[in-house]
C-alpha cells in the first residue's frame, strides 16, 4: 500500500490467489485458511473488482456507477471496505 | 437423414440380438451423438432394460451399483466398432439417489460421488441420439434436472482447481515452477469444465472433447479464442513462467466467481 495506516486511492488491490471462492445465490462465499465470508451487494462488487489492475478509485468509480451514487461517497465506501478487510488475507497490494 | 440413420443403427443391433425384449430406451452417445466423430469413431450405445441381459459372450464392466456392474457387447461392422453398453433402470434410480438435493444439502464429498461412468451415463441423457423409448427418456432428464447432478459436478470441478491452485502457488513460492506449470494447467482445466458443466455441458472424464463442449457452450465468462490460448500456453515463457500461471490462477478465480454451485 502507499502508506499508512490504511489504503489510499491510487493503490491497486488484488484478490488474494488461493482463496475458495462459491458463488452461491446469496453472493459469493469466501474460504481462507479456517475462515469463511459471505460477500453480496457492494461488498461483492468490489472484490470483484479487485482484479490487480485497477485502482481503488478505479473501483470507486464501479461501484458509483453501479449504485448510482456519489463518486466521493463512493470512495469513501470503497476505502472504508478495504481498510476493514486490510487483514483479513482476501487482498494483496 | 437423422431418421434413417437412427433407423438404421436400432436394425443393425435387432439383426443382431442385442435388443432384449424388456428394453425401455436405446440411445446413440458419445462423439457420433454429437457429431464430433471421425472415421476411426467407435459407434457407442446405451440399452436400457429391466432385467439383466443374459448373453453367452461379451464383458462387463464393475460398477458400485446393484447389480455391481453393466454388461457389453461389442462387434466390427466393415472398418467401425460398435459398443453396447447394458445399463438397467434401476441403474439410474440408485444414480439419481447418489445425486439427490438431500445428498448434497446433507454435504456428500462431491470427488467421489459418481463413479466416471455413471457421470458420464447422467451427462448423456441430455447430449444422446434417441433410438428407442422417448418417454423413458423425458421422465429421466427430468429427474435429473430436478437432482443435484450439476452442483456435485460443479463443486467436484471447483474442488479439483482449488487443489490445483493451492499446489501452484506452493510450488511458485519454493521455485518449483516446472511442477507449478502443470499444477496451473490442471488448475485450467478444472476450472473450465467446472464453467461447461454449469451451463450444461457434462462429460469432464474425456478432456480430449473440451474444446468441443467448449463451442457448445459458449460461456460468457471466457472467449474460446482466449480459452484456447491459454490451454495451449501461448504466451508461456519458460525463461519466466511465473507471468502465464499467475494468469492461469487469476482465470481460474474468475470462472469460480461466476459459475453458480447451487
Amino acid at each position: 500500500m502507499s502508506g499508512l495506516p490504511g489504503p489510499g486511492p491510487l493503490d491497486v488491490p488484488r484478490r488474494t490467489l488461493g482463496i475458495r471462492i462459491r458463488r452461491v445465490p446469496d453472493g459469493l462465499l469466501l474460504g481462507y485458511r479456517d475462515q469463511a465470508m459471505l460477500l453480496d451487494g457492494p461488498a461483492e462488487l468490489i472484490y470483484r473488482l479487485a482484479d490487480g489492475a485497477r485502482t481503488v478509485t478505479d473501483i470507486a468509480d464501479g461501484v458509483a456507477e453501479e449504485y448510482g451514487i456519489d463518486r466521493a461517497e463512493a470512495l469513501a465506501d470503497v476505502l472504508e471496505f478495504l481498510g476493514d478487510h486490510d487483514d483479513s488475507g482476501i487482498f494483496q497490494w | 437423414m437423422q431418421e434413417n440413420e437412427s433407423g438404421q443403427w436400432l436394425r443393425v443391433l435387432r439383426d443382431r440380438g442385442l435388443i432384449p425384449g424388456d428394453t425401455l430406451a436405446v440411445s446413440l452417445v458419445g462423439s457420433v451423438a454429437h457429431g464430433w466423430h471421425n472415421e476411426r469413431s467407435d459407434y457407442d450405445f446405451y440399452v436400457v432394460t429391466e432385467r439383466e441381459p443374459e448373453f453367452a459372450d461379451g464383458s462387463s464392466i464393475t460398477m458400485p451399483l446393484n447389480p455391481p456392474r453393466v454388461r457389453s457387447q461389442s462387434f466390427y461392422l466393415g472398418e467401425r466398432r460398435w459398443e453396447v453398453t447394458y445399463w438397467l433402470d434401476g441403474h439410474y434410480d440408485q444414480m439419481l439417489a447418489k445425486v439427490s438435493r438431500d445428498e448434497y444439502n446433507r454435504g456428500v464429498a462431491p470427488a467421489r460421488v459418481l463413479a466416471a461412468r455413471e457421470e458420464l451415463a447422467l451427462g448423456r441423457l441430455d447430449s444422446c441420439v434417441i433410438l428407442a423409448g422417448e418417454p423413458w427418456f423425458e421422465a429421466r432428464r427430468a429427474q435429473v434436472a430436478g437432482s443435484a447432478f450439476r452442483s456435485f459436478m460443479i463443486a467436484r470441478s471447483l474442488g479439483a482447481s482449488d487443489n490445483c491452485v493451492e499446489d501452484a502457488l506452493g510450488q511458485m513460492k519454493s521455485g518449483n515452477l516446472e511442477s507449478a506449470t502443470l499444477s496451473a494447467r490442471a488448475a485450467l482445466g478444472s476450472s473450465v469444465d467446472a464453467l461447461l458443466e454449469g451451463l450444461g455441458q457434462f462429460g469432464s472424464q474425456a478432456p480430449k472433447w473440451r474444446p468441443q463442449r467448449f463451442r457448445a457452450a459458449r460461456p460468457d465468462a471466457l472467449s474460446f479464442e482466449d480459452y484456447w490460448a491459454l490451454e495451449t500456453m501461448r504466451d508461456y515463457d519458460p525463461e519466466d513462467p511465473r507471468p502465464w500461471i499467475n494468469q492461469v490462477l487469476t482465470i481460474c478465480q474468475d470462472i469460480a466467481m461466476r459459475v453458480e454451485v447451487s
